[in-house]
């Protein structure tokens, strides 16, 4: 077996392959379906102070090698999480990150700091760019400043491993990719989803529920493999890479183009087992070549 | 225990009112109620989401689906050959109850899909099927169900059995003292709703398996919640069977 550890702040991940958040639930849904101890770790479904009912109507849609999701953050709440949903989770040898997302800079800290007094929880990520949310989400996503000052207050309060995942729905990435970095970040994920709309001609109305939504799929991997080789290049954190992964080859593009790990989304509905195999799938392709993984990350010849 | 295989279609076969049967080799032997997701097994990514399809049929470790083409990927599927391989996750959802006495179960297009595996492994002494149809043109499998059990058809033009509405049937059987002891239905929701309402009336238990756009179903993407009239539902992970209660306004 070759040594497939990577090191993001304070957390070493056994392997480079994480389940990005929104599309693993909170774990054990995906129990039948592969061993979650073979995974480098799994994002939590995103957790707010208090439960969210998350939008009404349509909620997703499938559009050309991908689809739209409006969910709008539904999820049980922190409190709940920690009680009830975390003990379930805690006896899996993995990491677990904990996605969160608040409407201001104190329910960020406050939920920070709550998350923050687990000692199962290995990692936090900081969700600054959630379409599918009215208030907040893209006010912070988009303001390199915002982030910053958002970041640091954050940092105060959590000695946990902080990621940030970034909007792409910005004119420059690498710019909100520095800020999380100045605020303290430890890492960045990107990207989240792009912002899209789709509609049914019969009845001319928009097909989601909530209008817009959050395009995923391998349809955006070409956006977000571009985005993360821009942000690699410029942020000195480890860049976690997601966007439309599906196979090992997406896997290996992204570490190549400087992702130190990436996460596998909307794939795991397709094959709830997907990221399991591509855990095999990358370890199978280092031995055959006699590679290290840091051999291969960063090593796209430019 | 649920799983997620890559399989070769067994065989397909086109039926009338755009429907085909697609037979898979699956294991292990599904619950009747219970639901699989489809998709293509050949690593394209468009169309890319399964879709949730009900079991029509299980028979020694062959697992028969009953699929109406409804858009661009029910229609590729459709178009697949046996041998063509497919991803089949399941088996998924809750099941449907059942009953020793006299069990009623009442389909309308399409949502007569699961009925045929649920009368076939029912253990209830008398089971009979009240099947709803636009037309005979755009009815299948009829010969079929009647194989299972005794069937009332009926038909919104009459041209298939009687011109009434299933739930109207399940009200005249009632009156005429053929009193099921469990109601099992699966179709459009304004049927499914206009069966609470016989059923409600003459105190009937009530069943109906819900219908929703998922894209995982195993309630991860919480993608299939639906506000039904007497409650939120995730519907892969609660149902997709639920009480008829669920079509009452909550109080």
């Amino acid at each position: 077996m070759t040594d497939l550890r990577v090191h993001i702040g304070v957390t070493t991940l056994k392997n480079p392959i994480l389940t990005a958040s929104g599309t693993f639930g909170y774990g054990p849904e995906f129990e039948p379906y592969l061993n979650l101890h073979a995974l480098g770790g799994f994002c939590t479904k995103g957790i707010s102070l208090e439960p969210r009912a998350g939008n009404p109507g349509v909620r997703i849609v499938e559009t050309p090698s991908g689809m739209l999701n409006s969910i709008g953050l539904e999820n049980c709440g922190s409190r709940v999480f920690l009680d009830e949903m975390l003990p379930k989770i805690a006896a899996y040898d993995t990491a677990i990150i904990v996605n969160f997302y608040a409407h201001s800079e104190e329910d960020f800290v406050k939920l920070a700091a709550t998350l923050s007094e687990s000692d199962r929880i290995d990692a936090l990520e900081m969700n600054l760019s959630c379409p599918n949310v009215k208030q907040g989400g893209s006010v912070f996503g988009a303001d390199p400043r915002l982030i910053e000052s958002l970041t640091a207050a954050v940092r105060k309060v959590t000695k946990k491993t902080l990621i940030v995942k970034l909007s792409p729905n910005v004119t420059d990435i690498t710019v909100t990719a520095r800020a999380a970095e100045a605020g303290g970040a430890d890492a960045v994920s990107l990207i989240n989803t792009l912002i899209g709309a789709a509609v049914d001609r019969r009845t001319r109305r928009f097909t989601l529920g909530n209008k817009i939504g959050g395009l995923s799929g391998p349809a955006i991997k070409p956006v977000a493999l571009r985005m993360v080789w821009q942000t690699a290049r410029v942020v000195k954190i480890p860049v976690i890479g997601i966007g439309g992964i599906a196979t090992l080859g997406d896997v290996i593009d992204f570490l190549l183009v400087g992702a130190r790990a990436v996460q596998v989304g909307s794939a795991n509905f397709v094959n709830p087992g997907v990221a399991q195999d591509l855990v095999e799938g990358l370890d199978r392709y280092l031995a055959e070549r006699g590679e290290t993984l840091d051999a291969l990350i960063g090593s796209v010849q430019e | 225990m649920q799983r997620s295989i890559v399989t070769a279609i067994a065989d397909m076969m086109p039926v009338a009112g755009d429907c085909f049967l697609m037979a898979v080799p699956f294991e292990p032997e599904p619950l009747p109620g219970q639901f699989v997701m489809l998709s293509f097994g050949d690593g394209r990514t468009d169309p890319f989401l399964p879709r949730p399809i009900s079991i029509f049929d299980w028979e020694g470790g062959m697992l028969t689906l009953l699929i109406r083409v409804v858009g661009r990927g029910t229609l590729l599927l459709g178009r697949q050959a046996a041998g063509a391989a497919v991803r089949v996750t399941g088996p998924l959802g809750n099941s449907f109850p059942d009953d020793a006495g006299r069990v009623c179960f009442i389909g309308g297009g399409i949502g007569v899909a699961p009925l045929f595996y649920a009368a076939k492994r029912s253990k209830a002494k008398d089971r009979s099927f009240i099947l709803g149809f636009r037309s005979a043109d755009e009815s299948y499998l009829t010969g079929e169900f009647s194989e299972v059990a005794p069937v009332r058809f009926v038909s919104d033009d009459g041209s298939l059995g009687e011109k009434m509405f299933p739930h109207e049937k399940l009200d005249a059987l009632v009156a005429a003292g053929e009193r099921p002891d469990l109601v099992v239905t699966c179709g459009p929701e304004k049927m499914m709703a206009a069966v609470h309402g016989v059923a409600k009336k003459h105190g009937l238990r009530d069943v109906h398996s819900l219908e929703s756009r998922m894209g995982c179903g195993i309630g991860a993407c919480l993608g299939c919640r639906v506000n039904m009239p007497g409650a939120s539902v995730l519907v892969c992970k609660e149902g997709a069977v639920f009480d008829g209660s669920i079509f009452e306004e909550k109080q």
